[in-house]
């Protein structure tokens, strides 16, 4: 039992190391690639989405507000959804071509290697490029929360760190959870491109807001947990003792939603017949 | 002569695009649901104000506004032109097309309108839907103030179309053109395509007046809308003919010098 607990704490410090080195590869591959043009990159990304925050708080403050949420709430909202998709996704990419690799036959690389294709597609294509995004969203959270002027306890800071943590990993989810189709269909970019891109756009605003059908889409491809459950209690808007509990909740339905995925990879896995010679 | 090759890269384009059908549903599936998150939320907004005009503009104002507009955005669009021009320079593609006889950014505007009926055709069909749907939906006040919008729409097309082939020629100095794009979005996301300009504050109203993307977006929902007369329409349409001929000027210009920095390594 001692001997299974060890071997299971070292794949996990193996899995983190692994993380680290690809990391640091990804790194330098991109600004040996890129050189100054990923500075200036980076620099565009937050100039783009500033016109995304521009809008949406234009448009909001001419109103008392949107179900009771004001437009530093939504750009607070918005910042959220922004830093879970990035952190989220910084290990999806290699998911994000799985039509390419079951039709081309590229996935046997990883299947004939003595570690699971699994890890080794979350650490393959290790995104760098997010860290706009980060910086961005992280930035205008902070801002809106000294703009709001509700005081933030240490519980408050928990919640916020957690909150990140629980979205990062529903997103993440929500990422992954469609790309084994392609073992069935061939291709599944449709599929997973509306999950990932055609959904997003419900993460800036209150889930309230939304026609019956799609409050239920955002509860089964849970986006209403990525930034609003999480959010309600640091905005203020539902103080409750319930509430401290919904970043708790966020984290078990990623939780969830990656074991969903992992169950589905593996049926997935089991149809896979190589396309190459 | 020309024109019937042309037509014909148009055309093969949309056909090559409507080989991928799935993308095609799941571009309509896009759509619908963009267009419902939307009007839920200006139905939120407007319901916060027990649905009373703002900024002087009604409810009504603000969802024909809103559906219309994304439909002037599909039709003045000329994006990808700059993404293409791009991928040929790196591909190396290129020099084969300075060899044809038809010119290289003819060929790149021609495959663009195919994509542009590609994504005109379901845009069309569903936010006419919506209108019926939605109902209140203002139409013009004369048959004259539509066929000044529809000038107006074309004028907007050249437009952004100038302006693309202004963004593609960066290509011939830059990896990747899709960095400046970025740059640009922030205006671009202030066109009137996303918000009208009414509800921007006043500074911002003023820098986006002195750009080129609202002339190509807000200006033609201004005269569908009637908030213009006639000396202002036609001034509206001097501002948009003086935008294309300076930014033909430009790209002209800066492809002449660019297309002398190409190099294609290769047999």
């Amino acid at each position: 039992m001692l001997s299974k607990y060890k071997r299971f704490c070292h794949q996990i410090v193996w899995f983190f190391q692994l993380c680290g080195m690809t990391l640091s590869m990804c790194w330098r591959g991109y600004i040996s690639h890129k050189g100054w043009s990923a500075l200036i990159h980076g620099i565009g990304l937050i100039v783009g989405y500033l016109g995304d925050y521009a809008v949406l708080y234009s448009m909001i403050m001419n109103f008392p507000g949107i179900a009771g949420f004001t437009a530093l709430d939504i750009c607070f909202l918005y910042s959220m959804g922004l830093v879970c998709y990035a952190l989220g996704n910084v290990h999806t990419r290699e998911f994000w071509k799985i039509d390419d690799l079951v039709l081309r036959g590229g996935l046997d690389l990883y299947l004939v290697r003595p570690v699971s294709p699994l890890v080794q597609m979350f650490v393959r294509d290790i995104q760098v490029g997010y860290v706009s995004h980060l910086i961005l969203g992280l930035g205008c959270m902070l801002m809106v929360k000294g703009m709001s002027g509700i005081p933030w306890d240490i519980l408050h800071w928990g919640l916020f760190f957690f909150s990140i943590l629980a979205g990062c990993v529903v997103m993440s989810g929500i990422s992954l959870i469609a790309t084994p189709l392609s073992f069935w269909w061939g291709r599944s970019q449709s599929v997973t491109g509306f999950i990932r891109g055609g959904l997003r756009g419900t993460l800036q605003y209150p889930v309230t807001i939304y026609p019956k059908f799609i409050r239920i889409l955002v509860y089964i491809i849970p986006y209403a947990f990525v930034a609003y459950y999480p959010c309600l209690y640091l905005l203020g808007k539902d103080t409750s003792p319930k509430a401290v509990l919904y970043p708790l909740i966020s984290m078990l339905v990623g939780i969830a939603i990656h074991f969903a995925f992992w169950v589905f990879w593996r049926l997935g896995l089991k149809r896979y017949n190589s396309a190459g010679g | 002569m020309k024109l019937y090759a042309y037509l014909l890269m148009a055309y093969l384009s949309l056909k090559e695009s409507l080989t991928y059908w799935k993308d095609y549903l799941s571009f309509v599936i896009f759509s619908v649901f963009r267009l419902v998150l939307q009007l839920s939320a200006w139905y939120a907004l407007y319901s916060s104000v027990d649905f009373a005009p703002v900024m002087g503009r009604s409810y009504e104002t603000m969802i024909t506004y809103y559906l219309v507009v994304q439909i002037v955005g599909d039709v003045t669009s000329a994006n990808g032109i700059a993404r293409a021009l791009e991928q040929r320079m790196s591909s190396g593609e290129i020099a084969t097309d300075m060899l044809r006889p038809a010119a290289p950014r003819g060929i790149l505007i021609a495959r663009s309108w195919g994509e542009k009926f590609y994504f005109f055709i379901p845009t069309m069909v569903i936010f006419a839907g919506a209108a019926l749907v939605v109902g209140g939906i203002q139409l013009p006040a004369s048959p004259g103030v539509f066929a000044a919008f529809v000038l107006s729409l074309c004028l907007g097309y050249l437009i952004n179309l100038t302006f693309e082939l202004v963004m593609a020629t960066f290509a011939f100095w830059f990896v990747e053109v899709n960095t400046l794009r970025w740059f640009v979005s922030f205006f671009t996301a202030l066109s009137g395509t996303a918000v009208p300009l009414w509800l921007l504050p006043p500074w911002l109203q003023a820098i986006c007046r002195a750009l080129p993307f609202q002339a190509a977006a807000y200006v033609p929902m201004q005269i569908y809308l009637g908030g213009t007369n006639s000396a202002e329409i036609l001034s509206a349409f001097g501002t948009q003919v003086l935008w294309i001929i300076g930014l033909f000027l430009l790209q002209e210009w800066l492809w002449q010098r660019g297309k002398r920095r190409i190099v294609v390594l290769g047999g």
